[in-house]
């Protein structure tokens, strides 16, 4: 269902010097499985997950990738608004960081998710519940902004918020990072769940432990391999 | 969903000057006119607020247009309004004549007409947009009347549920906006300009000059109003922060023109022009 053909990101920095994280890459994706990212900090790990989620815009190469909206599309030149509409119902993207408009609560944040697709707010919250729920955020906390949660609470609200949309391709960077043991065990059981469903992942996993409950194939990023 | 959209709103060509203009500025090129600084005829003194502006917007999305104090901005959602007239310029709605006249070109009353109909407007200055005296109620009827209600029973509901909808206690509803904060008189702003259901809303830089508390409020509601109404907005601000929060595509417009435009995410991750690169990195 995923095809990354010649991917080349290139960044310009300062005094007209540029980086390459991603040199010619190529890698296919099936449903139901599920490839992690592994390489040192800073070698272009999230860069990938960013350039399949169309956060940073490719140099050169290829995305294919078959959607149920519009069949084969070409995720790095697809419209602004096809990439919405792939974001919104097929495509996901857990980032490490819970960026959320101040002031509502975590749970009509995690409901918020589902509007596109349920017009019903009470439809959607109930839903909302059940996932937040299942990544063992107390009931307590549902009501709560998230901004004063913690590390480990935030990054469920995030994981939350994507799986609630079922997503067929799921971009996972570095999701069980601040959980403790017991948390990630209900992390890792949601996502092997939703693999048996057909969902595809790919993800950076700071642990080789979840790494190899979740993972079939492996991309290595680490130099020596990369420039092979 | 059909795959292929059709936009609510495309503006092409849009350009605006304040002054006569002269041979050596009327002649528009993307390459760097050395007669111009920025966006100012160094011959005739003539400014060029907006140069060649060209987008589209769709259904239930929120736009995002960031610049810098000068960059356009206001003079763009005024004429959007009809409350300037542009230099040159097209603009269609999808909802007047299936989008195939272009708006600028129609006569007074038409633009009044779709200024009633089909448009709603915040204003950056609630003074602008509101009259203060009036009492709120009174405010919203305006607006009401404008767009052919006359039953004064329905127009107080409406008013009513509008009052509600943007925190804005019922009980008050008789009191003039000039007793109200800031944040206040914005969220009387908001719920006139949805008075008459508009399926398209121009917001200015609203959530200037309020406290940051306030601020998330007036966001808050924007966001839900968006969500419940699924209403089309197009948001104006020279704060990425606001831009970030509300929209999932953006318009980086600087000295009149736009330098980039693509998601709102990518804007801020991954800027390809050295100005939004600028705007970006000094945000952080
Ligand atoms: N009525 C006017 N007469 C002359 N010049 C004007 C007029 N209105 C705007 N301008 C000029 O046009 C340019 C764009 O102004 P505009 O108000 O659209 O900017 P803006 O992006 O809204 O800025 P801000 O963030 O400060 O509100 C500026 O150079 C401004 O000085
Ligand atoms: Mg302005
Ligand atoms: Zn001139």
């Amino acid at each position: 269902m995923l095809k990354v053909e010649g991917l080349y990101k290139r960044f310009s920095i300062s005094n007209g010097k540029t980086i390459a994280p991603i040199q010619d890459l190529h890698f296919s994706l099936e449903p139901s499985t599920s490839i992690g990212i592994a390489g040192p900090s800073g070698i272009g790990k999230s860069s990938i997950l960013k350039c399949l989620h169309r956060t940073y815009l490719c140099t050169q190469g290829n995305i294919w990738y078959d959607s149920m909206l519009y069949g084969w599309i070409n995720l790095a030149e697809a419209s602004e608004r096809q990439i919405i509409e792939i974001r919104t119902y097929e495509v996901s993207y857990v980032s490490q960081f819970l960026r959320v408009i101040p002031r509502v609560s975590c749970l009509d944040i995690v409901a918020g998710e589902l509007f596109p697709m349920i017009e019903n707010m009470e439809a959607a919250r109930i839903q909302a519940k059940d996932i937040l729920q299942r990544l063992g955020i107390p009931e307590k906390l549902w009501t709560l902004y998230p901004a004063t949660f913690s590390g480990g609470e935030k990054q469920r609200i995030n994981l939350a918020k994507s799986l609630i949309k079922k997503p067929r391709l799921l971009l996972l960077d570095e999701p069980t990072a601040s959980l403790d043991e017991n948390m990630k065990e209900k992390v890792v059981e949601l996502l092997l769940e939703m693999k048996k469903e057909g969902t595809a992942m790919i993800g950076v996993f700071h642990d080789w432990e979840t790494m190899d409950v979740i993972v079939d194939h492996v991309l290595d990023m680490t130099p020596s391999t990369a420039s092979q | 969903m059909s795959l292929v959209e059709s936009p609510l709103l495309s503006i092409r060509n849009f350009y605006k000057k304040y002054g006569d203009g002269c041979l050596f500025c009327t002649t528009d090129s993307e390459s760097e006119n050395p007669y111009m600084d920025g966006n100012r005829c160094l011959e005739c003194g003539t400014v060029w607020a907006c140069r060649n502006l060209n987008f589209d917007l769709y259904q239930g999305e929120i736009l995002g247009i960031v610049g810098e104090s000068g960059s356009g901005k206001s003079t763009l959602v005024k004429s959007l309004f009809f409350n300037e007239e542009p230099t040159y310029g097209e603009m269609y709605l999808a909802s007047y004549r299936d989008g195939e006249q272009n708006v600028f070109d129609c006569s007074h009353q038409t633009k009044r007409y779709l200024q009633n109909h089909e448009l709603g407007m915040v204003d950056q200055n609630p003074y602008h947009g509101l009259r203060m005296d009036y009492s709120s109620g009174g405010n919203i009827a305006e607006k009401l009347i404008a767009a052919d209600y006359s039953h004064v029973g329905q127009m107080v509901e409406r008013a009513e549920e509008l009052l509600e909808k943007v925190e804005i206690p019922v009980a008050r509803m008789n009191e003039p906006p000039r007793k109200f904060s800031g944040g206040m008189q914005q969220r009387v702003q908001i719920s006139k300009a949805l008075a008459n259901r508009p399926p398209l809303l121009l917001l200015g830089e609203i959530t200037t000059g309020l406290d940051l508390s306030v601020q998330a409020r007036v966001l808050d509601l924007i966001r839900t109003i968006q969500q419940e109404l699924k209403v089309s907005m197009i948001v104006i601000s020279h704060d990425l922060g606001v831009i970030r929060m509300l929209t999932d595509r953006t318009l980086v417009l600087n000295q009149g023109r736009i330098v980039e435009n693509g998601l709102t995410d990518q804007i801020m991750e991954d800027p390809q022009h050295a100005y939004t690169q600028l705007l970006v990195h000094s945000l952080l």
